[in-house]
């Protein structure tokens, strides 16, 4: 054979074994301890105080060009998230704790999420004016000394921001992550004055200043309810000193306790199905904080997501741009098709339309495809999602039922009830599309528990109305050949023996969709030492 | 027993059971039914933070193959990244410091501010095939803050096109409650890189010397220095989406070919192949007065990027005769904009004619229009094609990229001759494709890439406008 035949082969080949390269678990051997399962990271350990971190527009041009280049150069795969316990389950952290994945929300404290001190009480002193991002605002204390942010909505768009970063607000505290506490108030002028010290800076990043006047101008870029009276919303200043945004990839080198890089972070490869679900596409560092806060004696980081204004669709409304979340703002391989194109191709959101409110942005349920969904600046966890995080995010929003939703979408005061339940509705359909979207990429068995020596679980699929009708199959070794099946019960509950085997004993199973169409799901494998009081030990939720 | 105490109580406060409650089922079933998890699991706390605490491993799975063989590439590929880096990070960090000091602010804060009346702006231009020329304006309105009121400034530039140039221009309204905007600039420039290809399209082969302007057609450059002075009038009538502009331009001009400036004499000089005696015009202290009569339409829905409507301009006039030289000058242009798809997807339609009306003996070279460059057949250079009469007709199709970039197709005829009898005798064809940079409201500037008379690149900030800023070309 020629040469080059030989070279083929060997490309082939080479890049086979690349793509198709596992590590199966072998028989006998013990992947996980018989530890408990851990729920809680002690990343909170005391530390000096870090540095604060600044975010600048040149790291803009790294985000698009340097770093999409370098990133390519890098062939990277797909790595599991680092910061899992062995379910599958991401414990509680600095970073997120666990909420609405493991229990019941009540609708109360869904609407109330991080508020425990309500709106700021009036009368309101401007102690700063507001410098970074795109809508006017200020730095008030209110009556009992507190300090708020104080944004407003655009007189194009009345409540539109306003409300949109309460709701989200309360979906991301409902979800499990650090936020601040914002809410929607109102005043009038007569409430509120300028501080003698209050100062602002100029476009010459010059701390100058701030007067009545300014504070006139930027009161007469909102709209008015009635006249010389305001709608805005209010996020409290979070404890402790901040610490600029977290970089989306690496650790933070002053901070001992940030040991996982950020991109390894379920909590922030997550986002790809909260923010497509919320239609956030403006998640980027700038939008998150570091807060260095003093809890129980230990000072240490917290992370914190800020400023949901402009999801539901209003960074589209805001910038007239109906490809957000489908587009990055450079998509260098998407826009060179469209270029080499011509036109011909109706690009997938073209179909998209604005909803007949002001308060409300093209936040729709059509079109919208989870898997393609993509964030305006791109967020470097996002891209590394797996199969596995993206079902975890995907099994957390669908613990929203509509009662839950109704709740936070009334903390955004919309004024036309009507708009608050599109909101709902869209959010439940979007939901529900993230649902096909993902859960079947693994297999949806999950909720493992021993019950009266056999163990039981859920399909989630069917749980979801995904399925009409599933088995689960146990299978050999191999995960060739099926030894056993079980019938799922409605909503997808089932119980089945453990192994007969004694001793450390991994289970492969797999969901077989019966109804409507036939569908073998990937096989999972469940973990669990099989003794007179079995446990279970840990899953891996997708084998190859 | 205490361990286990403590145990039970994080688990009661990790997982706060709040009672099961029924909730109405909405399409498809959820899971709020069931309303606690993992409940039945001891609550472990890892000791540290980092990836291999929380995931209980007795024994972490191994590197997958697959890892170990992208070894070699990576190695391998992470020397173009090294360099990528080697050249991108010095700039990125500058940048963070230009920001972090407000750097560009404080220039342009100290060279030109909105809330001060008088500003310098500093101006470059790159033309394609001439090269860089830069230089500044000194500019002063007479409101702060915004559009409106009346502006003045004086400019001055260098470069290899345009040797040197200086202007002082006015505009405004002389006389408030009329609508009528005045502008006029007068202006002193030198170009030494001119093209002249001979009239017409005669290829006979013929290189000179002293050949006539028609008999062959033959690449030369020449040299020309003018004093321009511009009395603009222009009266504004304007609706919310329709605009007629009509108005009339006085233009003097004083034009010298044979001064020698600098180092910049021309090559191959128009010299070496024409005869000057033949070329009506080419002389020392030319010196014309033009009167026309303008008028534009503007009926587009978006002045960046139309997708409907259309746009017309013209002009008639001429040059009374004086010193030998007289003329009638017009022309029109007529662009249709059709939205073919959702207002992205759009055909331009253009059609223009120029020509000038005279006798042979009183035309001058210099009056007669042209076709080549970004605004007329860009598939070809500028000034490539000279005649009494010229036209051209444009299909160009639009299409979006990006929020803030349109693709473009085009295909271009352009035709030329002495008579209109034998306008259309002899076409040339030019196509290619290019970008639109820019808001539907603004546009900010157009690349063009043809071909034609071989490759053309074209960069243009008034995308087919044939008699763009014609007063001052002229």
């Amino acid at each position: 054979m020629k040469k080059s035949v030989w070279w083929v082969f060997l490309v082939l080949w080479y890049f086979c074994v690349v793509s198709c390269g596992s590590v199966p678990t072998k028989e006998g051997e013990a992947l996980f301890n018989q530890a408990p399962i851990v729920w809680s990271v002690d990343d909170q350990k005391n530390i000096e105080e870090p540095e604060e971190t600044e975010f600048w527009l040149a790291d803009y041009f790294d985000l698009f060009v340097t770093r999409s280049m370098t990133r390519t150069l890098e062939l990277r795969t797909d790595q599991p998230a680092l910061d899992t316990n062995a379910l599958d389950e991401v414990p509680n952290s600095s970073w997120f704790t666990n909420r609405i994945g493991v229990r019941k929300l009540t609708s109360r404290e869904m609407a109330r999420g991080s508020n425990e001190n309500g709106p700021p009480e009036l009368p309101l002193v401007v102690t700063k004016g507001k410098v970074l991002g795109g809508n006017p605002g200020f730095f008030v204390k209110d009556r009992r000394g507190k300090l708020f942010i104080i944004k407003f909505d655009t007189k194009r768009n009345p409540e539109q921001e306003t409300a949109t970063s309460v709701i989200v607000n309360r979906i991301f505290w409902a979800l499990g992550y650090n936020v601040p506490s914002d809410t929607v108030f109102h005043f009038c002028r007569k409430d509120i004055s300028v501080s003698e010290k209050a100062t602002q800076k100029n476009k010459l990043n010059e701390k100058i200043k701030m007067t009545d006047e300014n504070l006139d101008n930027i009161l007469k870029q909102s709209p008015e309810l009635k006249p010389g009276c305001y709608r805005a919303s209010a996020s409290e200043f979070l404890d402790g000193v901040p610490k600029g945004g977290f970089s989306a990839e690496g650790t933070r080198p002053d901070d001992p306790n940030d040991q996982i890089p950020h991109e390894h972070r379920r909590v922030l490869r997550a986002l790809q199905v909260f923010s497509a679900w919320t239609g956030h596409t403006d998640i980027k560092t700038e939008n998150t904080l570091d807060m260095y806060v003093n809890e129980g004696g230990r000072k240490y980081l917290k992370h914190y997501l800020v400023d949901f204004g402009e999801a539901l669709g209003a960074h589209a409304s805001e910038k007239e741009r109906y490809e957000d979340g489908w587009e990055h703002l450079f998509d260098w391989d998407k826009q060179l098709l469209y270029f080499l194109s011509f036109g011909l191709w109706k690009r997938p959101w073209e179909d998209r339309k604005d909803t007949k409110w002001k308060s409300i942005g093209p936040f729709v349920s059509k079109p919208f495809d989870p898997e393609a969904w993509k964030e305006v600046y791109p967020f470097w966890p996002l891209h590394e999602a797996t199969d596995e995080d993206l079902y975890w995010a995907t099994k957390l929003i669908m613990r929203f039922n509509r009662a839950d939703l109704q709740a936070i979408v009334k903390e955004g005061q919309l004024s036309n009830p009507e708009a608050s339940e599109y909101l709902v509705e869209t959010l439940l359909k979007r939901r529900d599309a993230i649902a096909k979207a993902f859960l079947y990429k693994v297999s949806p068995l999950d909720y493992f528990r021993m019950k009266e020596g056999r163990i039981c679980a859920v399909d989630l699929g069917q749980a979801a109305g995904l399925s009409e009708k599933s088995t689960l199959q146990r299978m050999d070794s191999e995960g060739k050949k099926v030894e056993a099946e079980f019938p799922t019960a409605k909503e997808g509950d089932l119980c089945f023996p453990l192994l007969k085997k004694m001793g450390y004993a991994k289970d492969r199973l797999r969901i077989v969709v019966d109804a409507p169409v036939q569908r073998f799901l990937p096989l999972l494998e469940l973990h669990y030492v099989n003794r007179e009081r079995p446990k279970i030990l840990g899953l891996i939720r997708k084998l190859p | 027993m205490w361990v286990r105490v403590r145990r039970l109580t994080i688990i009661a406060l990790l997982f706060t059971i709040q009672g099961a409650s029924a909730v109405a089922k909405d399409p498809p079933s959820l899971l709020s039914e069931r309303d606690t998890f993992f409940t039945d699991f001891q609550l472990g706390v890892s000791s540290g933070s980092g990836p291999s605490e929380s995931r209980g491993w007795q024994t972490p799975p191994k590197e997958p193959f697959s890892q170990k063989l992208l070894v070699v590439p990576r190695v391998v590929l992470a020397i173009p990244k090294f360099v990528l880096n080697l050249i991108f990070q010095p700039l990125l960090a500058l940048g963070r410091v230009i920001q972090k000091h407000a750097v560009i602010e404080h220039v342009m804060d100290f060279l030109y501010n909105d809330s001060r009346t008088l500003g310098i702006v500093p101006t470059a231009k790159l033309a394609s095939g001439v090269g860089l020329s830069g230089g500044a304006k000194l500019k002063y309105k007479s409101k702060p803050h915004g559009k409106g009121g009346n502006e003045a400034h004086l400019e001055t530039r260098w470069g290899k096109y345009r040797h040197h140039f200086y202007e002082a221009a006015y505009e405004g309204k002389v006389f408030e409650g009329m609508p009528i905007r005045f502008s006029s600039r007068a202006r002193l420039e030198s170009y030494p890189l001119l093209r002249f290809y001979g009239y017409g399209d005669v290829d006979t082969g013929k290189n000179g010397p002293l050949l006539g302007p028609r008999d062959s057609n033959v690449f030369t450059r020449y040299r020309e220095d003018r004093f321009l002075a511009v009395l603009k009038g222009e009266i504004e009538t304007e609706t919310e989406s329709e605009f007629l502009k009509p108005g009339f331009s006085l233009i003097y001009n004083d034009r010298d070919y044979a001064g020698k400036i600098g180092n910049h004499n021309p090559d191959p000089s128009i010299e070496k192949v024409y005869n000057p005696s033949q070329i009506k015009g080419f002389s020392q202290n030319v010196k014309t007065l033009e009167v026309t009569g303008d008028l534009e339409l503007d009926f587009v829905d978006y002045p960046g990027q139309p997708s409907e409507g259309h746009e017309f301009s013209g002009f008639f006039g001429g040059v009374p005769t004086q010193s030998g030289i007289g003329y009638f000058h017009y022309g029109f242009e007529e662009k249709v904009f059709i939205n073919l798809y959702r207002k992205n997807r759009v055909l331009l339609l253009r059609g223009m004619l120029e020509a000038v009306d005279g006798s042979e003996e009183r035309l001058p070279f210099f009056a007669l229009p042209r076709l080549g460059g970004a605004n007329r057949l860009r598939g070809y250079p500028t000034d490539r094609f000279r005649d009494e009469r010229v036209g051209v007709g444009t299909l160009e199709y639009h299409y979006p990229v990006h929020q803030y970039v349109m693709g473009e197709l085009f295909f271009e005829g352009g035709t030329f001759s002495k008579t209109y009898s034998d306008l259309g005798s002899d076409w040339k064809f030019g196509g290619g494709f290019g970008f639109l940079i820019g808001t539907k409201e603004d546009l900010k500037f157009k690349l063009d890439f043809a071909y034609g008379d071989g490759y053309q690149f074209s960069l243009s900030l008034n995308p087919t406008e044939a008699f763009y800023r014609r007063e001052r070309q002229l």
